[in-house]
């Protein structure tokens, strides 16, 4: 049984540049191998298209057909796809990995694509046309012809402008002009000018593009090479990252890495700002009917903006991490949130971000520093930003710890210590307690202590630091006359031999603290700060790693080093077995007694904790780099079946473990079978928000309950249940159409008659009540005997009393409707006493 | 597109006690009416009955204030001598004093006239009180006799002679006619009944016995000599109860607030003190000016009368309640009537109406509009502004490592003017000393320096604005030296007594400030 890796979250859609659908109710992104179309106005992806095989580079609409668009891939294929319903039509294929597409309405039967030379001497790339086939067949193969050549690959190097009569690119200093109908080429060179992008307009003979100064420069009447009008807008302090212009011409977006998307009026200076979105942007597209834009950020993020307000936001898991950014990403590590079963990882500079694993949604990025991102002055010399570097949940998820920090190897450096309550009120995480420097320098580990048997007992939070001291945190009493109030201080400090401090960890019931310090292990008490006792060995290599285990080997204590992993018995205070082997990564897992770890060569173990010999080992199990990884308790706890069938792991029946890569992808191990089952899982829910345009959380909770109703035997089982005896004349009146039906007046009859219970009917019900309660006493007496029964029989009595609820329901209805005798219409009052006479 | 953020601005902890409700309530009087007095106010007595007169007894003179206007409403100084412990009846028509003469006179309040003279004593008599039935008399004297007078025959119903010195404090049981309680400098707090004409219990306090007081349900009795108060159980035959012992001198008086909740305490430590009855723990205290020889607070707790032995009577009213008055909004122009605020905030949006909403714009501190715009070194000034940099010098410090975290703070630095420099500098040298700001001011300082160091000997004031700097972080260094050497001596002596291994705990006694590391300074 091999284990799969599968990927979670953290696929990457602002690669390439979003396309919106004519009627600008979809928007198409490429992420992957995929293609994902995702609705405008709720911001779900209600479509899929999967059929490529490697990474899509590029989207264009069929301008002969607008629920068409064409995709292509370096594969060497360009697909047809109907994208509303997800079918492919067609594919051509290309002798050559295709890495752009261009289409136009003036060229409908026309694609251009940007493709890689046949020769592999050439690095630069061609640009290609071809015709669309008209056969029926599904696939075809096509030879192109080549129109340019030497143009570098980009989505944002190449456009369509002036309805479709030129195509312009650029390579950096040159600007190349190439005229669809004339077939003729003007070629313009800008010394002092590097491109980064280009765009044009739709109608008229203008290119604007942007260079690396922040400048966007305007060029018209370019058929004269040598009277080209220029113009210059200059706002952007940093590199144009792309344009676009609306639909009809009239404005031009600019984009860059100062967060804010400019608007220009074309013509004119005037320019309106969209300022502080939080993250550099590298695309802007805008929709045929002006009302949105699609703004694709840095961090995987796509932000809808209509009316130059921020409309809506997709997103899955945010990729924090700037290129600039020193530290490696998610430094933090990954975090469990009890409260919301959230992932936690650093999100946007400063933020912290809850991810839901399961619906690949990030639910809020928390701002822990409160400062505001500022884009560094040249891309080169990045600024030094205040991050996050430790974070904590206490046991309930009630108190959160973070830790931030900014050096940046010039002025003192800023450390800052946190405390956040949950305020259930506000639903969201509240500032607590800042402490300015907890530490001198910086600090190595953060953790909560588990909370004791007895609640009674003060949250406790522990911080070490390399300057070789640990302190426990106490939540203290705070309350004045005007307020009351808790706040957390420092109760003690505690070192051992100037060393420096390390990892921390709590014993699985917080009543032993075991601190590393360099290459010695100690162990505290936390409630006196007494030193216990200490355990170490020959290597003098710092410890990497504690961890205590859980469940049955909660007295087991696993150190890792460079070279070794220890375990060691805190009953007697030895070391129980140990492996010679350099472990990058240790995870234990807080429900059972298994623990994983991860050497420098990708591989794989699984450890059970009173053996040295790993319970299984997967050789080079990993493709990307690993940075970081973390167990988290199953939302669906597996029942008995599922745990005895064996397509789970044993080591991951009650969590599931969750890999970070460098890359910022979440990949989860699993069982073959049950990746399949996942697959179909998703399928399913994929199909629910397909059926249901626009999807809203609340669409999707109808779905389930029509799903539900509509399931044969448990509409029968309800109908039992609820004594619904009208509900077939109901459907029969509703499902008609309104046209076909007869006169109230002769249905009404029926129709209340089948609202009616019926005397003998009930005559009977009373009787089995009676024969039940017997029965039921009977049972009781069997109850000692046979234990095994029992929710069966209780499931009877639950029955029963809904019957008699159902009943007392119906008395009500009787008398309410004799009541309507008195006021409503007459024909009806006297059904009614006909009824009930009889 | 997410709001600015405004520039976060630590606050720290301050030190010190936090004030309590309690401190707070005997806090909110209003500065208080002095009166000079020729001698020390020995008695302060207030009428139980609205509007709270009181009696003060001063040199030869009794007087009775009114708590309305602060004014003496009559002055009784038919005493040859000096007077002491007038008070009046509970009904306040009568009032009794004695005095240096020895002699007991009950006047009548409002014509003054002398009513009885009870003669018998051969002292000085301290203390005259009237009986729960008020038509007897007590009084203590520094003959050693406490003695009871009947008013309507003007005799002397019964004597006590078992004090062995002055009799200088008295009080008479509230929930019986028959009890009275004196307390002696022979260190005695004695209860005589007048139906057996005998002592019934007698208490050792320890000190002088300077005042006494009791509960008005009789169980529970108070005793005030020396620097301590002590409550003795009646009942349970003269159990001590509680020792309270705030106070660092003599205390001088007892008095209970208006609910008999709170028990004062004057003192010749110039503090008067209020203590808690259930818990006989200090809530709260009155500082005066001089020594304090009685103290007196009326019934509804809103006037408190302090007379000090300089002759000086203090009366506290308690603050009135501020009502909100109506200003009088005279607006002219667009902003004067009603409507123009209503304009449009009454109109219905009709159904396809396309709702606009509007957004307030919040509102931002001036260095931080600058920030948002980028204006970086108008930002530096906007925090530097006397207000900001000296009520708030954790703003202007924020601002500062904003700067720096932006890497622009060279930038806001340079191209200042002398005068700039000099406030900077002295900005610099005022808060280098403070533990939250040291570490940024450090860096700001040795930033300034490397700009400014080529051109600072052109200018003498920015030049000695660096002097002073320097002197004050050479004062500070040798104040870490000092430090540490205490906190070395702190270590070995905690070592010794604790004669634990050595890797253990040091509960928060570690050197709380590391030695300032100044490269540019020096």
């Amino acid at each position: 049984m091999e284990p799969r890796l599968v990927q979670r979250g953290g696929r990457k859609f602002v690669q390439e540049r979003t396309i919106f659908s004519k009627d600008s109710k979809f928007l198409l992104c490429c992420s992957g191998t995929v293609v994902n179309v995702l609705s405008t106005s709720s911001g779900e992806c209600v479509q899929t298209l999967t059929s490529h095989q490697e990474a899509v580079t590029g989207i264009q609409l069929n301008h002969s057909n607008q629920l068409q668009v064409f995709t292509c891939s370096v594969e060497g294929t360009v697909k047809q796809w109907d994208f509303p319903d997800g079918i492919l039509l067609k594919t051509y294929k290309l002798p050559t990995p295709v890495l752009g597409l261009l289409t136009s309405s003036a060229h409908p039967d026309v694609v251009f694509a940007v493709v890689k030379p046949k020769s592999k001497e050439r690095e630069n790339l061609e640009l290609v046309r071809f015709k669309l086939s008209k056969t029926t067949g599904r696939t075809t193969k096509i030879d192109p012809s080549i129109i340019m050549n030497n143009i570098s690959f980009n989505s944002k190097t190449f456009a369509f402008g002036a309805r479709g009569k030129i195509i312009a690119t650029i390579q950096d200093h040159v600007l190349r002009i190439y005229f669809v109908k004339t077939q003729k080429f003007v070629r313009l060179k800008e010394k002092r000018i590097r491109f980064t992008c280009i765009a044009c307009h739709p109608t008229e003979l203008c290119i604007a593009a942007g260079d690396t100064l922040g400048r966007i420069h305007y060029y018209r009447n370019f058929t004269e090479v040598e009277n080209v009008a220029k113009s210059v807008n200059h706002w952007h302090s940093l590199r144009v990252e792309d344009l676009c212009f609306t639909s009809e011409g009239s404005y031009l977006f600019s984009v860059g890495h100062e967060c804010t998307m400019v608007q220009w009026q074309y013509n004119t200076n005037h320019k309106d700002f969209l300022p502080r979105l939080l993250n550099p942007i590298s695309h802007v597209s805008s929709s045929p009917d002006n009302q949105i834009q699609a703004l694709s950020l840095f961090n995987n993020v796509i932000l809808l903006v209509s009316n130059n307000r921020v409309v809506r936001t997709i997103q899955g898991l945010n990729h924090g991490h700037l290129q600039q950014q020193q530290q490696p990403p998610c430094h933090a590590g990954l975090t469990f949130d009890p409260r919301t079963k959230a992932l936690v990882v650093n999100g946007k500079v400063g933020h912290l971000q809850f991810y839901q694993v399961e619906e690949d949604r990030s639910l809020y990025n928390l701002d822990i520093v409160g400062q505001n991102y500022i884009s560094p002055e040249s891309l080169d010399k990045p600024l030094i930003h205040t991050d996050v570097d430790h974070m904590a949940f206490n046991i309930d998820g009630h108190w959160l710890a973070t830790i931030e920090s900014r050096d940046d190897g010039q002025n003192s450096s800023e450390l800052r210590l946190k405390f956040w309550c949950y305020d259930d009120q506000k639903d969201s995480f509240i500032l607590n307690t800042n402490v300015e420097n907890p530490h001198l320098v910086k600090i190595t580990s953060l953790c909560f202590q588990p909370s004791l048997s007895n609640k009674e007992a003060t949250p406790t939070a522990v911080t070490a630091s390399v300057d070789g001291k640990f302190k426990i945190w106490n939540l203290v009493d705070d309350s004045d006359i005007y307020r009351s109030n808790q706040c957390w201080n420092c109760g003690s400090v505690g070192f051992y031999r100037d060393l420096p401090c390390g990892e921390v960890c709590f014993t699985s019931d917080g009543s032993l603290l075991a601190v590393a310090f360099s290459h010695v292990i100690t162990l505290w008490d936390p409630a006196t700060n007494v030193l216990r006792t200490t355990l170490s060995h020959d290597s003098k290599h710092p410890i990497r790693k504690l961890q205590f285990g859980h469940g049955e080997c909660s007295h087991l204590l696993v150190s890792t080093t460079a070279t070794i992993m220890c375990v060691w018995n805190l009953l007697t205070c030895s070391m129980s077995w140990n492996v010679c082997m350099d472990v990058s990564i240790l995870l234990c897992d807080p429900l059972s007694q298994y623990w994983v770890a991860i050497d420098s060569t990708k591989t794989l173990y699984v450890f059970e904790a009173n053996s040295p010999k790993p319970v299984a080992t997967y050789q080079k199990f990993f493709k990307g780099q690993i940075i970081s990884g973390i167990f988290i308790p199953r939302l669906h706890p597996l029942s008995e079946a599922e745990r005895e069938n064996e397509d789970v792991f044993p080591w991951l029946q009650r969590s599931q473990l969750y890999m970070m890569t460098k890359k910022q992808e979440l990949y989860t191990v699993v069982s073959k079978q049950e990746a399949e089952r996942e697959e179909k899982r998703n399928a399913q829910r994929v199909q629910g928000i397909q059926e249901n345009l626009p999807a809203t959380p609340f669409s999707l909770l109808i779905e389930q309950n029509k799903e539900r109703t509509l399931d044969g035997k448990e509409r029968v089982e309800s109908a039992k249940l609820h004594g619904n005896p009208s509900s077939d004349a109901i459907r029969n009146l509703l499902s008609a159409p309104a046209h076909v039906l007869p006169p109230v007046r002769t249905l009404c009859s029926s129709f209340i008659r089948a609202h009616l219970p019926k005397m003998h009917q009930d005559s009977d019900e009373t009787d089995m009540e009676i024969s039940d309660n017997d029965s039921e006493e009977d049972e009781k007496k069997d109850e000692s005997e046979s234990d095994e029964d029992m929710p069966k029989k209780k499931k009877n009595e639950e029955a029963d009393s809904n019957d008699f609820q159902t009943l007392s329901i119906d008395d009500k209805e009787l008398k309410r409707l004799s009541k309507l005798t008195l006021t409503d219409t007459q024909w009806v009052g006297d059904l009614l006493k006909e009824e009930l006479k009889s | 597109m997410a709001e600015f953020k405004k520039t976060t601005t630590a606050r720290f902890p301050r030190g010190g006690k936090t004030l309590t409700k309690e401190q707070e309530y005997w806090k909110n009087f209003q500065f208080p009416v002095t009166v000079k007095d020729y001698a020390g106010i020995t008695h302060i007595n207030f009428s139980p009955l609205e509007p709270y007169q009181f009696v003060t007894s001063s040199s030869t003179r009794v007087q009775i204030y009114n708590t309305l206007t602060n004014k003496v409403d009559k002055t009784i100084s038919r005493f040859k001598d000096i007077v002491y412990g007038g008070i009046l009846r509970d009904d306040g028509r009568l009032l009794v004093a004695g005095g240096v003469e020895g002699l007991v006179r009950l006047f009548d309040v409002s014509g003054r006239a002398i009513l009885r003279t009870f003669k018998g004593h051969e002292k000085p008599i301290q203390i005259t009180k009237f009986l729960a039935d008020n038509t007897h008399i007590m009084s203590c004297s520094d003959d050693q006799t406490v003695r009871c007078w009947d008013i309507p025959s003007e005799t002397e119903v019964v004597k006590f002679e078992d004090h062995s010195d002055y009799v200088r404090s008295g009080c008479i049981n509230p929930a019986s006619k028959d009890v009275i309680v004196t307390g002696s400098y022979d260190h005695t707090v004695k209860l005589f009944d007048l139906r057996t004409k005998a002592n019934i219990l007698s208490v050792d306090h320890g000190q002088p016995v300077e005042s006494v007081l009791m509960f008005p349900g009789g169980g529970v009795f108070l005793s005030a000599g020396g620097n301590y108060v002590k409550v003795w159980d009646a009942l349970a035959g003269g159990r001590l109860l509680a020792t309270l012992g705030e106070h660092h001198k003599t205390i001088t008086c007892l008095c209970f607030s208006g609910k008999y909740d709170r028990l004062f305490t004057g003192s010749l430590d110039r503090h008067v003190k209020v203590h808690d009855v259930t818990t006989y723990k200090t809530v709260a205290g009155i500082t005066c000016s001089s020594p304090i020889l009685s103290v007196g607070i009326s019934a509804d707790d809103k006037t408190l009368a302090v007379g000090m032995a300089d002759g000086l009577l203090s009366i506290k009213h308690r603050k009135q309640e501020e009502k909100k008055e109506k200003t009088e909004t005279t607006r002219t122009g667009p902003g004067s009537s009603y409507q123009y605020y209503v304009k449009g905030r009454m109109y219905q949006p009709k159904q396809n109406d396309l709702l606009v909403d509007h957004r307030r714009k919040e509102k931002m501190a001036k260095y931080d509009v600058h920030l948002r715009k980028f204006e970086h070194s108008k930002a530096l000034d906007a925090s530097l502004q006397t207000n900001v940099r000296t009520i708030t010098p954790n703003v202007t410090i924020a601002v500062l490592q904003e700067l720096i975290r932006r890497d622009v703070i060279n930038m806001a630095l340079s191209g200042r003017d002398e005068r700039w420099l000099r406030i900077m500098v002295t900005f610099i040298r005022k808060n280098i000393s403070n533990t939250s700001f040291n570490a940024t001011l450090v860096d700001v300082a040795n930033v300034l320096l490397d700009i400014y160091s080529p051109v600072v000997a052109e200018s003498p004031a920015v030049t000695n604005a660096l002097k002073l700097l320097k002197n004050t972080l050479k004062q500070e260094l040798e104040f870490q030296d000092n430090l540490h050497e205490v906190s070395g001596m702190l270590d070995s002596i905690l070592a010794a007594s604790q004669s634990r291994p050595s890797a253990t705990l040091t509960s928060h006694n570690e050197p709380l400030i590391k030695p300032l590391t100044v490269n540019g300074i020096s």
